[in-house]
């Protein structure tokens, strides 16, 4: 089978510069079929983006999440037949979401079909946030907050409108909600490769060990949405591990909204973990040395769990596996 | 297709992924033994066949489920007891120590 294509699902609250950044990835590039969910009955970014992609492919009459997934199926699995009979030379799939859509399902979606799964690579999730409007949103702690807590990599657009001093508030929220998303900016729609100073501090100053989204005085928060590192040790019992995941997501998957991690077990080898609400890529199995360099954790991003009660569930089945399946000395 | 039992086989379960030194069978054997324990808390049996495509969960008033893997498992065991089981829950784990 040839080499998956790859994914990147782009998102991000209304207005937030999706399409800005997206032209500009997509000029000069070859290759990439871009999919647009506008939310409305006229898809004006449909039309924007046409004249420079090789192929665009719109859903319209709804969210790409709650309404058009057996489309967006549709879309993918006619682009790859395209691909396999030689009528485009796909080598990316962008998905654009429309800013209400929540790209947890959309991810399912491609990660659960049988056909799609094989021939598509993990998506990738980006969120833009906006830097000048971007704040409100997410002290409301609804869609936007959720968009952000799954994201895989957070650009920071807009950069050019606003100080950065003025951007405080906003990188200690984007730390608490998700501390381990890879950060990059984007000033006047052109992507930078590292966000503003403030922003990269306030991710170092907020990434404890365990870390909730804990209110600042006297300012408004996301809700309920926290973040937990575990950190397994050099000798995690796999079969432990799997059993705890699998029951914490099939108990409270709609609460969990990210995985992230890689695990060092205890034959030495690692395992990448990745996974969005109840569905989880595949886990990839590493050989022995994979973590050098990494940092090794699984981070949960939830909402309305204890990181504390977490931590102490997957201690207790850790225990439990070590007292069922001693380790190997 | 098993030709035996007619059974379709599913698409794999993320769980059933395995580390490079970890035969299938001694994962059946310890996944076994770490399920036995958990649903054994809640009042529920798990058994296996020996060809590891299905398991058992059952519990002692003869309501039996047969699953494929361990999504299955934990939707199994809530519908036998009509609610989900809770990793979190501070009674389970007092349980779950020896």
């Amino acid at each position: 089978m040839s080499a998956a294509i790859d994914v990147w699902v782009l998102s991000g609250f209304l207005g937030s510069g999706k399409t800005t950044l997206l032209r500009e990835q997509l000029t000069g590039d070859r290759g990439t079929a871009v999919i647009v969910n506008e939310f409305g009955a006229i898809g004006i970014d449909h039309h924007l983006l046409r004249s420079c992609e090789e192929r665009v492919e719109l859903l319209s009459g709804g969210c790409a999440c709650c309404g058009r997934r057996a489309d967006l199926v549709e879309v993918l699995r006619a682009l790859l037949d395209d691909h396999e009979r030689g009528r485009i030379a796909l080598r990316r799939v962008v998905l654009e979401t429309s800013g209400l859509a929540d790209p947890a399902p959309i991810i399912a979606t491609l990660t659960t079909d049988a056909m799609l799964r094989h021939h598509f690579a993990p998506p990738r999730l980006t969120v833009c946030v906006d830097a000048l409007h971007g704040l409100a949103p997410l002290r409301e702690g609804g869609e936007a907050a959720r968009q952000v807590a799954i994201a895989d990599e957070l650009v920071i657009t807009k950069l050019d409108l606003v100080q950065e001093r003025d951007c405080a508030e906003l990188a200690a929220l984007l730390a608490a909600l998700n501390p381990h998303a890879a950060l990059a900016g984007a000033r006047g729609g052109h992507r930078e490769p590292r966000a503003p100073t403030i922003f990269e501090r306030a991710r170092r100053a907020g990434r404890p060990a365990v870390a909730a989204a804990a209110p600042a005085p006297g300012r408004a928060h996301a809700p309920d949405l926290a973040s937990t590192l575990l950190e397994p040790g050099p000798r995690t019992d796999w079969v432990g591990f799997a059993v705890w995941l699998s029951m914490l997501l099939a108990a409270w998957g709609e609460r969990v909204l990210r995985v992230k991690g890689l695990v060092a077990l205890e034959d030495g080898s690692v395992v990448s973990v990745n996974g969005v609400q109840h569905t989880l890529h595949p886990p990839e199995h590493l050989e022995a040395g994979a973590l050098a360099g990494a940092d090794p954790g699984l981070v949960l991003i939830t909402r309305g769990l204890d990181p504390d009660a977490l931590t102490r569930s997957y201690e207790a089945f850790q225990r439990l596996a070590c007292e069922e399946a001693p380790v190997r000395a | 297709m098993c030709l035996l039992c007619h059974s379709l086989a599913g698409s794999e379960h993320w769980s059933d992924a395995r580390p490079p030194g970890l035969a299938a069978g001694a994962q059946r054997a310890r996944r076994r033994r770490i399920l036995a324990r958990v649903l054994g808390a809640h009042g529920l049996d798990y058994a296996d066949d020996p060809s590891g495509m299905t398991a058992i969960v059952s519990d002692r008033k003869g309501d039996v489920r047969v699953v494929r893997d361990l999504g299955e498992v934990w939707h199994a065991a809530a519908q036998i007891r009509g609610a989900p089981l809770d990793p979190l829950d501070p009674a389970f784990l007092a349980r779950l120590a020896p």
